[in-house]
């Protein structure tokens, strides 16, 4: 393939059109870090109000469950990693491939946190409410700890599901990417890895800083 | 291919050694304390940025956008933070007639 037709015409050369669509992508994941930064900063603020009931709150969650997903996630960012060092080389057939085991790999994280983890929280009673099951002195923060853990999770989860959509649709059109030309499969990598971060924040603030002494 | 797999291998081997240090550094060391934890983590992001976003080989304007990023955060974050961590909660006196 010539450089002319490596490249839309907007684009100087195929590296132009490249370094802007990274470019994009991280403008757009820096957007995405502010998006998230102000559930940080309503953990920081809802923990701050009653620590020891916030971390009773935390210390009902599901740990194994929250550790298998962080598993998952990391295992996921590195099969898609695989995937794109492949297309790298120009193998399609390496590429979908990874790119499949990530995409199932993210799919159980989706299934294990809303299909098992969510199910035993809402069994517990512990969605924030008058039926909340912590009673006593620790009941207000606790529905605090929990009315972040059910926002941030679902947000999370809605990012990830926008990511496996993404993923997918890059596997179905994984014909039209040579390795001169495969920016599309680096820039979902990118969002892809992102989530993968996100939760690596998530993960201690749910499950591990209320049972730290 | 091979680099490229035993590198990225490596990432992941240091990202799940990682993982088991945030959970030593919540059960087995509590001296290490909710900071240990916090390092830890910020460690976990940083490897994956660099490991798996490979931000390392990219430009100027990536850079820009990741710095930019990080600082928005850190204001975000650090402003966001200062009255509740700085705040002195007084008693109010109630007079009584």
């Amino acid at each position: 393939m010539n450089d002319a037709a490596a490249q839309e015409f907007q684009f100087g050369s195929a590296e132009h059109q490249r370094e802007t669509a990274i470019s994009g992508i991280w403008l757009f994941l820096a957007s995405e870090a502010l998006f998230f930064g102000p559930i940080f900063l309503a953990w920081i603020f809802a923990r701050h109000a009653d620590p020891t009931a916030f971390d009773a709150g935390s210390r009902q969650t599901e740990l194994m469950i929250g550790l298998t997903n962080t598993a998952l996630l990391i295992a996921s960012s590195f099969a898609y990693s695989v995937g794109l060092g492949y297309i790298g080389f120009g193998s399609r057939r390496g590429m979908a491939i990874w790119l499949a085991i990530a995409w199932l790999l993210g799919a159980a994280f989706i299934g294990l946190k809303f299909g098992v983890e969510w199910q035993m929280d809402f069994k517990k009673g512990l969605f924030p409410g008058p039926a909340f099951a912590i009673h006593g002195p620790a009941r207000n923060g606790a529905q605090l700890f929990f009315a972040f853990y059910f926002f941030a999770t679902a947000l999370h989860g809605l990012h990830l599901v926008v990511g496996l959509g993404l993923v997918a649709w890059i596997i179905f059109r994984a014909e039209r990417y040579t390795a001169e030309r495969h920016s599309p499969v680096h820039v979902v990598g990118l969002y892809w890895s992102f989530i993968d971060i996100i939760w690596l924040i998530l993960f201690p603030l749910i499950y591990l800083t209320g049972r730290a002494s | 291919m091979t680099a490229v797999i035993v590198r990225l291998v490596g990432v992941a081997s240091l990202m799940f050694a990682l993982l088991a240090a945030e959970l030593a550094a919540t059960f087995a060391f509590p001296g290490w304390g909710r900071g240990g934890i916090a390092i830890v983590a910020a460690t976990m992001v940083g490897v994956a940025a660099f490991g798996f976003m490979e931000l390392r080989q990219e430009g100027a304007t990536v850079w820009l956008f990741a710095a930019a990023a990080a600082l928005w955060l850190m204001i975000l974050l650090g402003l966001g933070s200062l009255d509740p961590l700085t705040r002195t909660l007084y008693p109010t006196i109630s007079i009584t007639p």
